[in-house]
This record gives C-alpha cells, sequence and structure tokens, in this order.
C-alpha cells in the first residue's frame, strides 16, 4: 500500500509540473494588461509603464518564470499584485467557504441522492422511478445561478427564513455561519444530487439482477437487508468515485454558486484574479486546485480497498 | 468486518472534509487583521454623556447640645460651734447645668446628576454607533488608492487618509488639515499651517501626531504620482524639483517659480488628490502597492480588516477631531456617527438588490440602473444619484489613420444623437444631457459652442465624412461584451456609423481586454480607431488636469491652441480672464473633438431607508455623517 501510495505521489510531480508550465504560458498570452487595470483609465501612459516596470512585467518570460519557480521550490505561491498579499494565505483564507460550502452541499447530496437512488433502481420502471428521474433531470439541467437567484427569491426575500447572500467566517458565530451557507449549499447540492441519483439507480438496477441478490431473496432475507448489504455494499464503487470526484469538481467549480451568494471562496479567488490580471494569485490558485484533485482522486483509489477487500495495492 | 467497513464507506468523505474545514478554520491568522482593538461582532452604542457634579452645600443646623459643664459648689453641711468662733462645715456638690448653644456646621453634599442634554445634542449622541454595510461597486483589488486608480479602491481610501483640503458640495476646495493659509499678491508663495492631528494606530503602525516633515513627504509623493502634482511641477517649478520648505512642526511654504491657481483647487479632488501618509510610508515607491500593512492615514476611520475578495472593514478612529465648520461633501465637519463601516464585495447585480431588500447591507454603491423601477417600489429602499456622474462619450484614437482627420471626427460629432444614445443605458433619472467638457455641475461647467453638442444629422455627417481623407478603409470599433455602461452604446453606434458611411469591425472583446489594447501604446494603436467609453469623474477636470482632453490619456490627442490656453489658465490670477480662457478651450474642443460627448451617467446608489444622511452624493459617496435610525 505504501509503495503504491508513493508511486502515485511521485507520479504527480510530472503532472503538477506540466500545469505550472501551461499556465504560466497561458495567463501570458492573454491579452490584457495588469498594470493598465491598475492604472485606471485616466492614467497617463507614463504611470502605466511605471507600474509595468515596478511589477517586473517587462522582463523576459523566462526570467520570471525563474523567479517564479525559484519562489516555488521555497514553498513560496508568490505575492499578489495588488495589496501585497501572500498568495498562499489568500489561498488557505479562501479555502474554508469553500471547503465549508462543498462538504454542506456534499453531505446534503449524498443523503438525499443515495436512499432516492436505491428507490428508483428498487423500483425501477414504476411510477416512483420515474418522478425520482424525472427530479434528477431536472436538477442537472436547471441553472445554477437562476437556481439560487429563485432560492434567494423565495427563501429570503418572501419568507425570510434565511440570509439572502453573504458569509459569516465561523469564529463570528456559528449559528450565522450555518445559516449563510444553508441556500448556497442547497443550490449546489442539487447538481450533485441528480448525478449521485442517476448513479445510484443505475447500478443498482444491474446489482439487483445478480445472482447473488437471487439467492439473498430465495434463502428469505428481508428485503431491507437485502438492498442495503448485498446490493448497496456492491453497487458502492462508482458510487463512491462519482461522490470523490464531485468534492474535487466542487472545490474548484464553485464559481458561479459563490458569485451569486457572494461566498468569498476559491472558485471566485481565481475569477477575480482572471479580470485583474493577477498573475501570481492565477498561477498559486490554479496550481492549488490541481495538487487538491490529484490528491482527491488519489484518496478515491485507496477507498476501494475499504470497499472492495478484493482489492490489493 | 462488514459492518466496520460499511461505516468507513460511509463516513470517510465527511470525516475528511469536515477535518480539513477545522484545520483551516484554525488557521484563521491568514486573515490580515490589522488592529484586533474590537471583537469584530461587537456592537459599541455610544452612551449619552452623564454628567458628574458635585454640589456644595452650606447648611445651617441649630442643635441643642447638652453639655455637662461640672460646677463646683460648697454645700453647707454643718456649723460647728468651737469657743471663740463658730467653724463652718463645707464640703463641695458638682451641680450639672443645661446651657443652649448655636453652631454653623458646613456640610458637603455630592449628588450625582444625569446631564439634562438639549434634545438637539441628545439627537446627536444618539446617531452614533452600529455598522454600516457598503456593498462596494466592484471588487477591491487594493487599498493603496494613491497606487490605483481604481474607485473601489478610493472609496474606502477617502475615509482613511486626510488632506489639506477636500471638495465640498460644490466641487470648490475647502480646508481639511489646514488651519490657515496665506497666499502672496504674485500668486507665488503658498504657506500653510496645519490641524494638530494623529495618524491611526494599527497593528503595523502605532498612532503619533502627523507634523509637517509627514506632509511634506506626502506632497513630494502626490508630485511624482498624480496629474495635480504632476501639473504642479510642470507650471509651478517650471518643471524643477518641488521645493516645499518647512517653518516648523506645523507649518510648511512653497516657494513656486510661476504663479499657479489651480493649486488648491487640485490639492482637494476627489481622485487623485493628496493623500496624507505617515513620512516613512510616504518615501515608499508610488508605483508600487504600500501593501495592506502601510494603509495608514489621519482620517475619521481606519482600517481594521481586509480580507480580499470579501470585505474590508474601517473602524471609527477614537482620537479624530471633525472640523467644525458645516459638512458638505467631503469638506467641513467629517463626524463618524458609524462605528464600522464594512465594505462589502458582491459581485452578482440581483444578489444585491436581493441583499438590500433583506437589510442583509444597507447601501449599494452602484447599484445595477435596471432596477430602479423594482427597488423604488420597495417602500423601505430610496436611491441616491451619483452626481456631477461619469461622462459617457465616443472617444477616438488620435493616432488613428483615419481619426487623425479632424473632419472624419465632425463627421461622426454630427451624425450622434446624443439622447437616444445615452437613453440606452438605463431609465431616464440615471442619465442627463450634458454639453460641457468639464462635466455639468462643476464650476467649470459652460454651454459656449453647444450647437455641435447632440445634433444627429446624418445628411450633414455623411457630408463632412465626403470632404473628408476617408476612403471606405476598414475603421476597428472596441466595445466591451461585459460592461454595462459601455455595452448597449457599442450596439447602437455601429449601425449608427455604417449609416453615415464607415466600414466597421467590432470584434468581440471583454474590458480587460480592451483595457489591455487601449493601454498597449504604439504597438497597439492600429489595433482600434474608436470605443465607446465612459470617464469617470475624479473631481479635477479642469484644463490642467484632465487627461482625456490634454492628451496625456490612451486617446492621444494632441491640440497646440489647447496647450497654449491651458498655460494661460494656469498662470492667471484673474477669475474673469480664466473663465473666458475655459469658454475658448470648449469652442476649441467641439472643432477639433477628441470625443464626442453624449452626457453624464449617474450611477444609481439605493441604500435603506434607515440610513439617514446620505441622500446626495457628489462625486463620490461619503460615509461620514451618515447614522442609523431604526
Amino acid at each position: 500500500m505504501l509503495r503504491y501510495v508513493a508511486h502515485r505521489l511521485l507520479a504527480t510531480i510530472p503532472v503538477l509540473l506540466t500545469v505550472i508550465l501551461f499556465v504560466f504560458v497561458i495567463v501570458r498570452l492573454t491579452p490584457g494588461d495588469p498594470a493598465a487595470l491598475m492604472a485606471g483609465p485616466d492614467a497617463p501612459a507614463t504611470d502605466v509603464e511605471a507600474i509595468r516596470e515596478s511589477l517586473g512585467l517587462n522582463r523576459p518570460l523566462i526570467v520570471q518564470l525563474g523567479i517564479w519557480m525559484g519562489d516555488l521550490a521555497q514553498g513560496d505561491l508568490g505575492t499578489s499584485t495588488f495589496g501585497k498579499n501572500k498568495v498562499l494565505d489568500l489561498i488557505r483564507q479562501r479555502m474554508v467557504p469553500t471547503i465549508s460550502l462543498a462538504v454542506m452541499a456534499e453531505v446534503l447530496a449524498v443523503g438525499m441522492a443515495v436512499p432516492l437512488g436505491i428507490l428508483a433502481g428498487w423500483k425501477a420502471r414504476s411510477l416512483t422511478d420515474r418522478g425520482v428521474m424525472l427530479f434528477a433531470v431536472l436538477g442537472y439541467s436547471i441553472p445554477v445561478f437562476w437556481l439560487g437567484l429563485m432560492l434567494i427569491y423565495l427563501f429570503a426575500v418572501n419568507l425570510n427564513w434565511v440570509p439572502a447572500a453573504g458569509y459569516t467566517p465561523p469564529q463570528e458565530g456559528l449559528l450565522d455561519y450555518f445559516m449563510h451557507l444553508i441556500l448556497p449549499a442547497a443550490t449546489t447540492a442539487v447538481i450533485a444530487m441528480a448525478l449521485i441519483t442517476r448513479m445510484t439507480r443505475a447500478t443498482m438496477i444491474e446489482t439487483l439482477n445478480e445472482d447473488y441478490v437471487r439467492t439473498a431473496r430465495a434463502k428469505g432475507l428481508a428485503e431491507k437487508v437485502v438492498l442495503v448489504r448485498h446490493a448497496l455494499r456492491n453497487a458502492a464503487l462508482p458510487i463512491v468515485t462519482v461522490i470523490g470526484l464531485g468534492v474535487a469538481a466542487l472545490l474548484s467549480g464553485l464559481v458561479v454558486t459563490e458569485s451569486v451568494f457572494a461566498i468569498p471562496g476559491l472558485g471566485r479567488l481565481l475569477v477575480d484574479s482572471i479580470a485583474s490580471r493577477n498573475y501570481p494569485v492565477i498561477q498559486g490558485t490554479t496550481l492549488v486546485i490541481s495538487v487538491v484533485y490529484v490528491f482527491i482522486n488519489l484518496l478515491v483509489d485507496l477507498s476501494y480497498a475499504f470497499l472492495d477487500p478484493r482489492i490489493r495495492y | 468486518m462488514t459492518r466496520r467497513l460499511d461505516k468507513k464507506s460511509l463516513g470517510l468523505w465527511t470525516v475528511l472534509m469536515l477535518a480539513a474545514v477545522a484545520a483551516l478554520a484554525c488557521t484563521q491568522e491568514v486573515v490580515r487583521e490589522v488592529p484586533v482593538e474590537k471583537v469584530v461582532t461587537q456592537e459599541v452604542v455610544r452612551e449619552v454623556p452623564v454628567e458628574r457634579v458635585v454640589e456644595v452645600e452650606k447648611e445651617v443646623v441649630r442643635t441643642v447640645e447638652v453639655e455637662k459643664p461640672v460646677e463646683v459648689v460648697r454645700e453647707v453641711v454643718k456649723e460647728v460651734e468651737v469657743p471663740g468662733d463658730t467653724v463652718i462645715v463645707e464640703r463641695p456638690v458638682e451641680v450639672v447645668k443645661e446651657v443652649v448653644v448655636t453652631k454653623e456646621v458646613e456640610v458637603e453634599v455630592v449628588k450625582e446628576v444625569e446631564a439634562k442634554l438639549s434634545p438637539s445634542l441628545a439627537a446627536e449622541a444618539a446617531r452614533y454607533g452600529g455598522d454600516l454595510k457598503i456593498v462596494s461597486s466592484g471588487g477591491i483589488a487594493t487599498l493603496d488608492s494613491d497606487f490605483s486608480g481604481a474607485y473601489s479602491s478610493a472609496a474606502p481610501g477617502m475615509h482613511i487618509h486626510e488632506s489639506l483640503f477636500k471638495y465640498d458640495a460644490d466641487f470648490v476646495s475647502k480646508p481639511e488639515l489646514a488651519k490657515s493659509w496665506t497666499i502672496s499678491p504674485d500668486g507665488k508663495t503658498y504657506t500653510f499651517e496645519i490641524l494638530e492631528h494623529d495618524f491611526h494606530t494599527t497593528s503595523t503602525f502605532e498612532g503619533r501626531p502627523l507634523i509637517a516633515d509627514d506632509l511634506i513627504e506626502s506632497l513630494q509623493r502626490w508630485v511624482k504620482k498624480h496629474s495635480g502634482g504632476k501639473s504642479l511641477k510642470q507650471f509651478a517649478y517650471g518643471d524643477g524639483d518641488v521645493v516645499i520648505d518647512k517653518l516648523n512642526d506645523y507649518t510648511i511654504r512653497f516657494p513656486l517659480q510661476n504663479a499657479y491657481s489651480p493649486f488648491i483647487s487640485h490639492v482637494g479632488a476627489i481622485r487623485g488628490a493628496l493623500q496624507v501618509w505617515p513620512q516613512e510610508i510616504a518615501a515608499l515607491d508610488p508605483f508600487q502597492d504600500v501593501g495592506v500593512d502601510n494603509i495608514v492615514g489621519s482620517g475619521p476611520y481606519k482600517l481594521a480588516s481586509w480580507e480580499p475578495g470579501f470585505r474590508v472593514i474601517l473602524e471609527r478612529h477614537e482620537s479624530y477631531v471633525p472640523r467644525s465648520e458645516p459638512h458638505s461633501n467631503f469638506a467641513g465637519a467629517q463626524t463618524p456617527y458609524m462605528d464600522r463601516l464594512i465594505f462589502l464585495e458582491v459581485p452578482d447585480a440581483e444578489t444585491k438588490i436581493a441583499g438590500l431588500k433583506t437589510a442583509e447591507w444597507d447601501i449599494i454603491d452602484s447599484g445595477p440602473p435596471d432596477a430602479i423601477d423594482d427597488l423604488l417600489a420597495d417602500p423601505n429602499i430610496d436611491l441616491a444619484l451619483n452626481v456631477p456622474g461619469s461622462m459617457s462619450n465616443i472617444a477616438f484614437n488620435g493616432e488613428s489613420k483615419v481619426f487623425k482627420d479632424i473632419k472624419v471626427r465632425q463627421a461622426v460629432q454630427a451624425a450622434i444623437d446624443a439622447e437616444s444614445m445615452i437613453s440606452t443605458l438605463g431609465p431616464k433619472n440615471t442619465w442627463s444631457l450634458c454639453s460641457a467638457y468639464f462635466h455639468c455641475e462643476t464650476p467649470l461647467a459652460r454651454t459656449t459652442g453647444d450647437e455641435n453638442y447632440n445634433v444627429g444629422n446624418l445628411d450633414r455627417a455623411k457630408q463632412l465624412l465626403a470632404e473628408s481623407s476617408y476612403d471606405g478603409e476598414e475603421i476597428i470599433m472596441l466595445s466591451p461584451t461585459d460592461l454595462a455602461a459601455l455595452t448597449p452604446l457599442g450596439l447602437v453606434l455601429k449601425p449608427l456609423l455604417e449609416d453615415v458611411g464607415f466600414n466597421v469591425s467590432a470584434p468581440t472583446i471583454d474590458w480587460s481586454t480592451e483595457v489591455g489594447i487601449l493601454f498597449g501604446g504604439e504597438e497597439k494603436w492600429d489595433e482600434w480607431d474608436i470605443v465607446p467609453m465612459g470617464f469617470g469623474f475624479y473631481g479635477l477636470h479642469d484644463p490642467i488636469t484632465d487627461g482625456f482632453a490634454t492628451g496625456g490619456t490612451f486617446i492621444n490627442y494632441h491640440n497646440d491652441t489647447l496647450k497654449d490656453l491651458r498655460s494661460r489658465w494656469a498662470a492667471s490670477l484673474d477669475p474673469e480672464e480664466r473663465d473666458q480662457i475655459v469658454d475658448e478651450m470648449q469652442l476649441e474642443f467641439y472643432r477639433d473633438p477628441p470625443f464626442v460627448i453624449l452626457g453624464m451617467y449617474h450611477a444609481i446608489h439605493p441604500y435603506r431607508t434607515y440610513v439617514k444622511g446620505f441622500t446626495s452624493i457628489r462625486g463620490m459617496p461619503s460615509h461620514t455623517n451618515v447614522w442609523i435610525e431604526r
């Protein structure tokens, strides 16, 4: 197992190096000038040039890359062009809301989707199944920003049950923290829920047709036991894979939800930094997201061994 | 075994993620909290002052005191007869007597009484306290408003830093740090005495008195960075070193080489104004961000914390003493009623509105104009309009082969029906027609030459184009797809130009990319010819500092007549002559247009009606003298 983990970790190095180079080149090929954006539209060209020079943007690309790689080797992701904040600090700060939102959304999604998927698989081709599938298709099709705004107007503006938007850090009040996350988590959960429900249903239908399930029923086991202990356990691998990848996708893909609900998360950090051409933050954030993806994939792979004793690394 | 594995599979992700959240939540030191003097959620209500009154009463007390003086009298006990004489035998007896005496005693009575405040003073005291939550106009990329010209950076900065002067509601400079000042009759010597104010205390800076050294270094920074300061160097010092004499800790003097009348006006401008920093910070490179640790001023609010992408929290500067003059925009008494100003970043326009309706926040800085009807229908929401607003216009690239020809620019000027174009930006109350090159509602607003404004005469335009050197070559119109104040203008401009006879190419482009091209310098000059544009109001639009009109900015406009006129205007000490020069300049602008004015576009600032003192926005919103009255 340890050897496998070490091998996988080593294999991430070329992946990450490729990401670093790719991102570095792409952001600089993108049109737009951070110095001009900083200076503002009324600034004379001489000021823009002075800012460009102070940021080192007029140095050759290879020199800029060398400086960044050198800093990276020392664990320094660089300093934001604006505000002189450390990029690592910015990312850590933004991870808390994003992880909070992702976890809450995933717990909601799994909590709803797995029972619904089992139900739909068990009652396949029934009215219940069709109802659940309609819900799943709708959930996957509805645009996140539209759903978010509708939830805000219904539950915040009209019913006044939850805050409309914004974020409260946990250290400033846990209740407020949770209340602010309910709507964005529900909005985000709908898509994940749809995906997990469909996956659970499909694998359950497949598993329920297996011989060992027929045997379990023939020997008189209760249907609940057949479903949970025999069918669900054997259907778990693809479901866990979808859940794991869903978490990774959520950590980096919450841009729309974070924007609609004004959550200061990682997705918004990336989008804002692209809009302002804040190169160090774009590079640092992309690198961290890549690392998260790699590690979550690794964890998913390792979890197979726990779920299926036949799998050995 | 099976059960154990099931639990693991179900709880694995939840446990991992919760652990990660907990770990990150515990490492909150990444939040750059500058001063940690107040608990973030604490609301401090300023108490009504209670007077301690010591009353000394003189009380006359009449008391009956019983004294027991011992009077020795002798009582005859017996008489003894002895031969030849009679002997009297006596014995002493104590007799008690009661005597009435009168004494005066002084008694000191200390009473604590609640001061009976006058109703107006009590109402004033009740305004203090609470948080004001303001949704920022955009992302706050930096708090160094000297470094960045961005409006969203300047909005908090205006409350942090002081200047020598600041603009009042009529955009006239009024003293802020200046206690008194004199200008010599020849206009060449300015002497300023400043008030005794203190810098903020933050986690990285120990507050101390602001003295002349700080002011001089800040002025030198202003000279290097901002157009007002650069013009001072150019016109008043003949491009030589800007000499500022320190007379004492609170008095400085400018020995100018040439008379320079707009000096005080420029110092007080709303943006690009002088900002006073501590000397050591002012000495840093003005073309680099000073960094969040160095955001220190002496204004009514100080930086408490900044969480990029989330919020900026300013706290009241407790030792700040407002001026005694009446409040007027950024001039006069800047009373910090609110304990904290919280600038929030909310990217989505619909969410901004929803949060205002649910009182999640109190003010939106530059709200979406298409939401006006919806907002006004809510009895708990009111609107303030930003006056004079930004100038919507169609700008030409002065280095474009096509638009170098005055006739071509005049053709576009003649074709444009300003009203129909600017009305695409929003409802009627969000824009106004204005022909003044130096912005309407300002001291330099003029109507001279306005027969060439809002013409909308296609025939005249075609005729002018026919008389020009234009030969059907393709012109590039840049219009971003992601900026509400510009996108609609491009959609209308392209067909209009084609109607006049231009061959127009309008590539799809986002604002960031467009900015890169406009500011790309000489190598990008051939990538654009004409753009819809909005020139924000910076409070310093005059013949000297208005870079758009005088060739300093990306539009590459050059006009020697205007150059001469601005030099005359700068040196003139006669107000009438200066007025006349402004008229002449405006006429020249209409003859040789650097851009075509459409009118003024007023950003809307919706706010909850419990927010008081926020009815008038002149240039930028000021959040001093604003309070909450629920």
